[in-house]
Parts: C-alpha cells; structure tokens; sequence
C-alpha cells in the first residue's frame, strides 16, 4: 500500500520511538499523607505493595541498556522509601536523569544533599495546595504545609531544582492569587503548574468537598489568566482549568470564525505519550499510564521491555486511537466543535465512562457551556 | 562529517594543542548512544542534559570508537560502508 494511501486511510500519529524515552515509575504504593483529591489510592487496579530494591535495580540496569534518558520517580511519596540513595544510584550508574514528585514532607539535608550530588535530577516536585497551613492542611492534613515549605527550603539550600504543582479543588480556588505570591514572590521559584483534582482514586470517595463546580472552574480560570499576564512565563499547566481556558478558547475562536479543522482536531489525538514512555506501577506491573493503572501490559524483570514497548497489542492499539473520529461517538452526536476538539485524557475518559477509547467528558466544552459556563 | 564536539570528546591525532593525544579514540563513556528504528541516534549526556541527533554515518564512527581502532582505520572502515 502506498504511502499516499495509507495517509488517507489511517492519519499520521506521533512516531513511536524505537524503545521509551522517559518512563514514569511508582517507586513506591506508601505514603505518609492521604490526600483527600489523591489519584493513587483508593484504585481497584492499583496493587498496594513495594518492591525491594534489588527488583528495581536489576530493572534500572535493563533501562540503561536501552538508552532511557529519563526517569520520574513518584507513588506514593518516594521520599517514604529508606532506600531511596541507593534506587537513585542504579539510575545514576545507568546514566540516566530523574525527577522526584514529591509532598516534600519528608526531605531532610542528607538526602537533599544525596541529590544534588548526583548532577542528575531534573527537578523535585512538591505540592503545595495553599499559601497558608488552613489552605493548604485542608486536604492533605495538618502539619503538611509547614513540613513542604520546610521541604523546599532544603531543597533550594542544596540547589536542588524545585518545582511546584499547585492542584486546584473547592477550598483553595480563592486563595490563586496569594499562593502564587507565596510561591513567586516570598519562595522566588521560578515558576509553578498548575491542575485540578480530577475524578480519580480518592478524589471519588470525596467529590462533593473537592471537586470544582462551573462557577468555580470559571473562577480558576480567570483567576489563572489574569496571574499568567502579572507573573509572564512563570505559570504553566498540562491539564486543569488554565489549559482548559486556553484550549477552549481556541475552539471558540475557530468555530465562531469557521476556521478549518486543527490539524489534530476531530479525533482522539490527545494522548502521545505512549509514542515516547511508558509507566511502571510499585508492584512491578507496567501499564502505559499511571492514569491507566489497570491495563497491565507485562511485568519487569519477566517481560524484556522492549518487547511489551514493540509489540504490546494493548499498547498499539492505544497508539492508534488517534484514528478513532470523534463523529463515532453518540456523546459528540451534533457538537459544533467536533473538528477543533482532540479528547483529551483516555484515562480520565477510562474513569468517567469505563472505555479507553473515548473522549473524557471533563473535559468537553460543549458540557460546561450547557452547565452554564462561560469561558471568561 | 561527523559532528564532534565535547559531547563526544573525542581525543585523537592532531587534536586541539594541549589535550591528550591518541590516534585510538575513545567514545566518551559516560554519553549514552539512543537508536532509533530509522539508523539515526540521539547521543546524551545525562551529566548536563545535552542531547544532539547524529546521523547514521555518526552512529557508525560513533561505534567504532571502542581504543582499538585507529582513526586511520575508522575512516577506511567508514568509507567501505557507506
């Protein structure tokens, strides 16, 4: 089949690396926090239980011999783990780079110290959730707040790079403006993300305290649009009510002026991660997403990555899911914004209606217009 | 032509006045060789997060680059293949 017809039959999707460049690893299913908006816990796919360290650095050694360049370590709190110096040391030695996601309750001068002097860490994240312990404490639970900030203290006097997500629920949406002066003004970081809580894990059991409504999702987002233009460059977001804003905007812009198609518009193209990494949860199973927790595609240490990474039928068929047109979908039926819309998240999607391959109704304009939003 | 810089740290013959001289170079151990399915590679330092693409000729020289070979020997090994 040529070329040519093979692009008109089946459209281009990002180029699927010959082996992950990054992977995403749960290093640990413990945690001495339990976030009432958490994502990791409270998940029926989700097997609760740590790997020894020897398992992860005969799997850290299989990572370098396949030029992984970069890992992010997460879980669960990995600053939990007693081992953590010698986990980092198998990357280290396998000549890759990390970043840690991190609550920041638990990091002290040694191994603050310990990460500095590997020169690999990209950034540890903390979270922080508040410019005040109330704020902050509300649903992480007390004490947290002092401890992170106590956190990032040491971390910035060790010169480790620090980088802060800020998750957006009910009870800090009026506290934007004062968290990123704390965070940019009082701190001087560089710059913080931002995202919501989302309607996974624990955040189920919760989502009447912590979950955002629409008038609150449309505080956040001009609250966020009006703190990106004071503080340019330093505010970023992946997901949550600024990319919303943007990405909604956008499709506004384009259908009131009939624009044609975005380029990646009209089909499930959100997700391309898994042209580039896969994830790896802390009993060992790898999925191709945290936020796909349940789709186990082989274990480490007992399928060569490669082989699930090449020739997963799982995993390719994720990878085409930028073909599926979202005219199939009987929730798009007759939305306007069809040829500017892209899915978003397939595990949100998978949470919220039970199937991969479908858009996540989170993130659907045309919902949150006929819920009584406006985009701002 | 093979683009050579200290990512690579290459050390050979006639090499920059001062360096250590050596017509065997050594690739440099610490930089990581990323193929990928087209012959082209990514060379990385995890070190300072540099990363430059290389071409498959690079790959080629890259891999040759084990101490044993001369550079003599790398270009006529190269210029057989490609």
């Amino acid at each position: 089949m040529s070329e040519e017809l093979k692009s008109k039959i089946e459209p281009a999707g990002p180029k699927v690396m010959r082996a992950p460049r990054k992977l995403d690893i749960d290093i640990t299913a413990r945690c001495n926090l339990r976030c009432r908006y958490c994502y990791f816990f409270s998940n029926p796919a989700v097997v609760y239980r740590d790997l020894p360290a020897e398992e992860w650095l005969k799997f850290f050694d299989e990572l370098g011999s396949l030029g992984v360049m970069d890992v992010i370590l997460a879980g669960g709190e990995p600053f939990i783990r007693e081992d953590l110096s010698t986990l980092l040391g198998g990357l280290v030695r396998n000549r890759m780079r990390f970043s840690l996601l991190s609550n920041g309750t638990l990091i002290d001068d040694e191994v603050a110290a310990f990460i500095a002097s590997t020169r690999r860490c990209e950034y540890v994240q903390v979270s922080v959730d508040g410019s005040c312990a109330e704020t902050h404490d509300s649903c992480r639970g007390k004490g947290s707040f002092d401890r992170a900030i106590r956190g990032i203290h040491t971390l910035q006097r060790h010169r480790v790079n620090v980088a802060v997500r800020v998750t957006i629920h009910r009870n800090n949406v009026n506290d934007l403006e004062n968290i990123a002066h704390l965070l940019l003004e009082e701190l001087d970081l560089p710059g913080f993300s931002t995202n919501s809580a989302g309607y996974l894990g624990t955040c189920r059991l919760n989502a009447a305290d912590v979950l955002l409504n629409i008038q609150e999702r449309q505080v956040a987002m001009a609250t966020l649009l009006r703190l990106t233009e004071k503080y340019s460059g330093r505010i970023s977001a992946s997901a949550g009510p600024l990319t919303d804003r943007r990405m909604w905007r956008r499709m506004e812009e384009a259908w009131a002026q009939g624009a044609p198609a975005f380029p990646n518009g009209g089909r499930l193209t959100a997700c391309g991660c898994p042209s580039s990494m896969i994830s790896v949860r802390a009993d060992g199973a790898i999925v191709p997403c945290s936020m796909l927790a349940h789709m186990e595609l082989g274990r480490i240490n007992q399928d060569p990555l490669l082989e699930v990474w090449q020739h997963s039928s799982a995993l390719n068929q994720l990878r085409r899911r930028h073909t599926i047109p979202l005219t199939e979908f009987e929730f798009c039926a007759e939305c306007s914004y069809i040829p500017y819309c892209t899915g978003n998240c397939p595990g949100l999607a998978y949470t919220l209606t039970g199937k991969v391959d479908h858009p996540s109704p989170d993130a659907c304009l045309r919902q949150f217009l006929e819920e009584g939003g406006t985009i701002v | 032509m093979v683009f050579l810089n200290t990512l690579t740290c290459v050390v050979a013959k006639r090499a920059v006045p001062g360096m250590n001289r050596t017509d065997r170079p050594i690739a440099n151990p610490i930089v990581v060789l990323r193929e990928e399915f087209d012959d082209w590679a990514v060379l990385f330092n995890p070190d300072t997060a540099d990363a430059v693409g290389t071409n498959p000729v690079g790959v080629a020289v890259w891999k040759r680059m084990d101490g044993k070979r001369s550079l003599k020997e790398i270009v006529l090994e190269i210029k057989t293949q490609f």
